[in-house]
Formats: structure tokens, C-alpha cells, sequence
């Protein structure tokens, strides 16, 4: 019985020298010790292995079951310092390791794509870090191929991430499924560059790259907007450093984070943060409004505790320093506080 | 006398109802003057926000305070409800592999100075996620329901989690159903501990009120009368507590038919 783990399953019991006699004595005591049915017992001081080959035993003899009896040491805790502020908790949190927030960007520029990987501390992809690239790739793809024309070129930006040639050949074949053609890898690193020669891709390397480099700085201009056309699922986040507009519903669990304006064109009910550099000028607009929660700059609401009687397109802005939602068709008049 | 617990809530098999119990728990122990935090473990695929009706208010999550971007507390959300709990939300949107068992050792380590008792809600299985889970933990609960395939994958869990050097492991049978017991059509109570052989916390029978108040964001120990999954829920918090208490009669409602018609004809 138990868990069968500790001996194979023909072995005689009682041909075994050792811990199962030991057992059989335990379990002999705790039978002729056990009280009647209905009863309860209390169970060993510590749930360790034996004690649970004991308890094992136990059940077999008995017809009752056991039930849990607290006791001080099952804790086997020193710990009985009081409690401190959480507050004043300072975890000593090592960022080096924790992943970038920057995603995939396809920008055009001069009737071609570029492809620009997120800038991190950590050259190399951890493993999740690359399926979270793959699963935004593909739903960039997917979400915006009306507008992407077939056998259009891209320039893979690699920066100074370090890709093999597996890696390559992976986001060829999504870029391929979109009937786009990989042409041209960008790297400041030696490695990838290899890697791409030997996967016949044309290399430029170390060409001065600057103007790629989307530096979360202010006062940067926003890029373009990132136009979508998808349902945003719960666990989706897709993050942009300009606008983003949905052709679509935003479901709740699935988040827009926008440096720009957001605009749902559905029904927007998960989390959106517009303005996510700190402009607090910033708007969300849906033609359906019933977010778990807004952010606009710093700021945070969460929706009304009673839905309105019917929905109709609204926009939600920041005013007199919280967020304020308003019906769209009656927005242009209100008088918004400009700085 | 302040002991600090950390206990994860656990299965191996998915939906058994680890975050129902852990909501549950929590907010028990909280009205029971504990103060208690919640961690959600389930990476990906978070839950326990949704149970306790606090998801609009999260703000930061466990993975933005280990990114340096807020700290501890920020990330804390309060329940208005009950002012001894707290809910460390995880990412949404992140897998499970975005956390390491250390990191996550140093956040709870951290929480166990602040609360009474931190409880961790495992996801299910047992990859990345559920070591992160128990990483930290000194004592787990093994929540299965009476069937065989969740009683397997308990049995798994149990032997991951003393491979771990978690011992002190206690058994929750959840969604019983007494009457497809005694028609020998479900797994008894007994039956499941001869496999497991850990000790009872407590048995939950089956009760659309659970499914009632997940749907609300109400924990079940929050309503004004409790049903019988909410009777033993608040048994098992006193159990954890140290307190003796008998299980319940689950078959109950039969007894008490017979009772009343004895009293019809007598
Ligand atoms: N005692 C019960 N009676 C009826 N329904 C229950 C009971 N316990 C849990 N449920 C239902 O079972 C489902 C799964 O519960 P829950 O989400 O708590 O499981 P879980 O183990 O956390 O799942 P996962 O492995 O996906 O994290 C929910 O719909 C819940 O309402
Ligand atoms: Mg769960």
C-alpha cells in the first residue's frame, strides 16, 4: 500500500528484515491503542516519510480515517518574531536578470520592413523570452496582413542580440507564412553575423544604428501608430511606443500599453494604459467602454461600479488631475483643461 | 505567539479546486484576525484575483517587483472587505518560466515577515511553475477531489513535494458527493487517504455555491450563511489553527429527512 514507490509490489512484507518490521510494530501499537469508530486520532508530530508509512499502517487496520491535529512542532519553526511593516520591506531585487518590456516592432521605411528586435540587458534569448518574441511576431503578422503586401522584403534589426542560426531560420518561417521574405540581418554582434552568413542572409554589420535604437528617453518623438486588427485575449499585453488602435475587442485579462492614445474600436474591457511615457494628455477611446481598469499617464481608475443603462462610444481622458470618462459625441465640447 | 506559516496549496491535477481553497483560506484566516497574504503562483494563466474580486485593483505584479519597478507593497493589493488580507497578483501576461524558484523564495521569504501566513496558489502540473510554487513553502495542502486520475497526480505531488523537504503535508478532499458515495459510484474519504496517506484538514463537499461565488468575486466564507462547502472550509481554518475539530457529518441531509418524518408520525 502507500504509495508503492518504496518496494516492488510482489515482496512478501513479512519477509523483510528492517523499517517494515519497525512499521508493524508502530502500527500494531496505534491499532490496539485506536478507539472506536465515528473516532478521531491525532496524527503523528511530524508528517515526515516513516510517520506516514506509520499512518500508512495505521489505515490499513482501522476503518475510520485520520484527521490532521495541529500541533506546535509540525511547524518545526524558530520563526516567532513579530510581524514587521510591509512597508518597510526593501527586497534586494537583482534587475539585471528580469526581462525586457520593450517588444517586436515592424516599422516600413522606404517601401521595405524592418524588423527590430527589443533591446536588452541579457544578449542571449532565455527560452521564454524567445516564445514571448515568436507569439508577438505572429500576432503582429496576423493581426495587421491586410496591409502587408506579399513579397515584401524585410531587414531583421538584431541590434546586439545574439541569435543562432535556428533562431533565424524560426522567424524566416513566420515571416514567411505572411508571405514576406527575410533579406538582410542587422547585428553588432560577430556570432550572429555568422550565423546569418551561414543561413545565406546578406549581414550588415556594426553600421551605426542609432536611429533604431527607441530609447524609452523623454521627449522622444512617438513612433507611428500600431494599427491592429484582433480580439487582444486575456494574457496578451502588447505594449507600443505611440498610439495603438484595435479593430477589435480588448478582453479582460489582456492589456494595451500605449505611449500614445489607445482606440478600441470594440468593446474595451480589459486593462489600457495610454500615455505610458507620462503624458498625461493622452486619450482612450472605445466604442464600448467597460474596462477593469484605465491608466492614463500615472494615473489609475477602475470602471464605474454600475454599468451605464446602454453603451455608446466614449472617451476617457484625465482632468482636474483624475480620469474622467465622457460620452465621444459630446466630448469635443467639453471644456479639457490644456496645460 | 506569532509563527509565521508559508503553506502551498497544490494538486498536480488541474481545476480541483487549489484557488477556490486558497481564497477561501485566506479570507478565513483573515477574519479570523490572522493577517494573511495570498500569492498567485499561476504564471500566466492567474485566477485568484478573479476569486476575490480584486482584479481591477492590481496595479503591479509579482514580476514588476522583482524587476525593481515598484516595491513590495506597491504590488500588494488590499481587500477593502477584509483589511488582513492581502493578494500578490502575478503577471498575466507573462509564461512561467519569466520567474525563478529563488526569486520567488525571496518574495515570500520577504512576505512571511509581514504576515501571519502566506499562502501560495500553485498552478497546476509539475514543471516550472509548480517548483516555484513550493519553492519556499514549509508546509503544503494537497487538494484532490475523490477520483482516481486527481488521486494519482496527488500522489506524485506528495512524493515531489518530500523530495523538496516540504514534510508537513495535510490533505484537503474537495467536491465530494456524498450520495454517489454511498452508492460506491465515487471514491470515499478513506479510500483516498489509504492511497495518500497524509493526513485529513478537512473534506469540501460538492456545492454550486462555490461556483456561485467565484463568479462574483465572493469568497463562500463571506456570506452571511454558510453552506456546508463553507462550514468546512471555516473547520479546516480552525484545524490550521490548531484547533480540534471534528469533521463534519457530510450525509447529513438524509439523517435529517428520517428525523423529520420520525417527527411527522410520532
Ligand atoms: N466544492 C466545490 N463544489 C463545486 N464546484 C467547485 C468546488 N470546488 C471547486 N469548484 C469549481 O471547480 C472549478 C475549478 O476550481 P479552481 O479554479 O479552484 O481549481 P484549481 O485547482 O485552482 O484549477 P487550476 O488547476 O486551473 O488552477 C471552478 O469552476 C470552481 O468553481
Ligand atoms: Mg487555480
Amino acid at each position: 500500500m502507500g504509495n508503492g514507490n518504496d518496494q516492488p509490489i510482489n515482496s512478501n512484507s513479512s519477509d523483510n528484515p528492517g523499517d517494515i518490521e519497525r512499521d508493524r510494530v508502530e502500527a500494531n501499537t496505534s491499532a490496539s491503542a485506536s478507539p472506536p469508530r465515528k473516532s478521531v486520532k491525532a496524527s503523528p508530530k511530524n508528517a515526515s516519510k516513516s510517520s506516514r508509512a506509520a499512518l500508512s499502517a495505521r489505515l490499513k487496520r482501522s476503518k475510520d480515517v485520520e484527521l490532521f491535529v495541529f500541533d506546535e512542532t509540525d511547524q518545526g519553526d524558530e520563526n516567532t518574531s513579530p510581524l514587521v511593516d510591509v512597508s518597510t520591506i526593501d527586497l534586494d531585487v537583482d534587475t539585471a536578470d528580469s526581462q525586457p518590456k520593450q517588444q517586436i516592432t515592424l516599422k516600413s521605411e522606404q517601401g521595405r520592413l524592418l524588423l527590430l528586435l527589443p533591446s536588452s540587458s541579457t544578449t542571449s534569448f532565455a527560452p521564454s523570452e524567445w516564445e514571448e518574441l515568436c507569439q508577438q511576431l505572429t500576432l503582429r503578422l496576423n493581426s495587421g496582413d491586410r496591409f502587408l503586401q506579399p513579397n515584401t522584403t524585410v531587414h531583421l534589426i538584431a541590434r546586439d542580440r545574439l541569435l543562432d542560426g535556428r533562431q533565424l531560420q524560426e522567424i524566416d518561417e513566420l515571416l514567411s507564412a505572411a508571405q514576406l521574405h527575410m533579406k538582410r540581418v542587422y547585428t553588432q554582434r560577430r556570432q550572429t553575423a555568422v550565423a546569418a552568413v551561414t543561413a545565406g542572409y546578406s549581414v550588415e554589420q556594426n553600421t551605426k544604428l542609432d536611429h533604431f535604437n527607441q530609447s524609452p528617453d523623454a521627449g522622444e518623438a512617438l513612433d507611428a501608430p500600431l494599427y491592429l486588427q484582433a480580439t487582444v485575449r486575456s494574457g496578451t499585453e502588447i505594449r507600443h511606443p505611440g498610439s495603438i488602435v484595435v479593430l477589435g475587442d480588448l478582453n479582460p485579462g489582456g492589456s494595451l500599453v500605449a505611449a500614445g492614445d489607445i482606440f478600441v474600436w470594440g468593446r474595451l474591457r480589459g486593462v489600457a494604459h495610454a500615455g505610458s511615457e507620462g503624458n498625461a494628455d493622452c486619450r482612450i477611446m472605445a466604442l464600448q467602454m467597460e474596462p477593469t481598469q484605465l491608466r492614463i499617464a500615472d494615473k489609475v481608475a477602475r470602471a464605474p461600479e454600475k454599468p451605464p443603462a446602454h453603451y455608446q462610444p466614449e472617451v476617457a481622458y484625465i482632468s482636474q488631475g483624475s480620469i474622467r470618462i465622457a460620452i465621444a459625441a459630446d466630448f469635443a465640447q467639453l471644456p479639457v483643461d490644456t496645460p | 505567539m506569532a509563527m509565521n506559516r508559508i503553506i502551498v496549496v497544490t494538486s498536480g491535477k488541474g481545476g480541483v479546486g487549489k484557488t477556490t481553497c486558497t481564497a477561501n483560506l485566506g479570507m478565513a484566516l483573515a477574519k479570523a484576525g490572522k493577517r494573511v497574504v495570498v500569492i498567485d503562483a499561476d504564471f500566466g494563466l492567474r485566477n485568484l484575483d478573479l476569486l476575490l474580486g480584486l482584479e481591477n485593483r492590481i496595479v503591479y505584479t509579482a514580476l514588476d517587483v522583482l524587476a525593481g519597478e515598484c516595491r513590495l507593497d506597491q504590488a500588494l493589493v488590499k481587500d477593502k472587505r477584509q483589511p488582513n488580507l492581502a493578494l500578490l497578483p502575478a503577471a498575466q501576461n507573462r509564461s512561467k518560466e519569466s520567474i525563478t524558484p529563488e526569486q520567488m523564495k525571496k518574495l515570500v521569504r520577504a512576505l512571511s515577515k509581514a504576515y501571519n501566513f502566506v499562502l501560495i496558489d500553485s498552478p497546476a502540473g509539475i514543471e516550472m511553475g509548480f517548483r516555484n510554487a513550493i519553492s519556499a513553502a514549509r508546509e503544503a495542502i494537497i487538494v484532490t477531489t475523490p477520483e482516481i486520475s486527481a488521486v494519482r497526480d496527488a500522489d506524485r505531488v506528495i512524493g515531489l513535494l518530500e523530495a523538496n523537504d516540504v514534510k508537513a503535508m495535510r490533505l484537503i478532499i474537495n467536491r465530494l458527493k456524498p450520495a454517489m458515495v454511498e452508492a460506491e459510484q465515487m471514491m470515499s474519504v478513506k479510500d483516498v487517504q489509504d492511497i495518500l496517506a497524509v493526513p485529513l484538514l478537512g473534506v469540501i463537499p460538492d456545492d454550486e455555491q462555490v461556483v456561485v461565488s467565484t463568479n462574483n468575486g465572493e469568497p463562500l466564507i463571506l456570506g452571511k450563511e454558510l453552506t456546508k462547502a463553507g462550514i468546512a472550509i471555516s473547520n479546516i481554518t480552525r484545524r490550521l489553527q490548531g484547533e480540534k475539530v471534528p469533521l463534519m457529518d457530510l450525509s447529513a441531509p438524509k439523517e435529517s429527512f428520517f428525523k423529520k418524518l420520525r417527527q411527522l408520525f410520532t
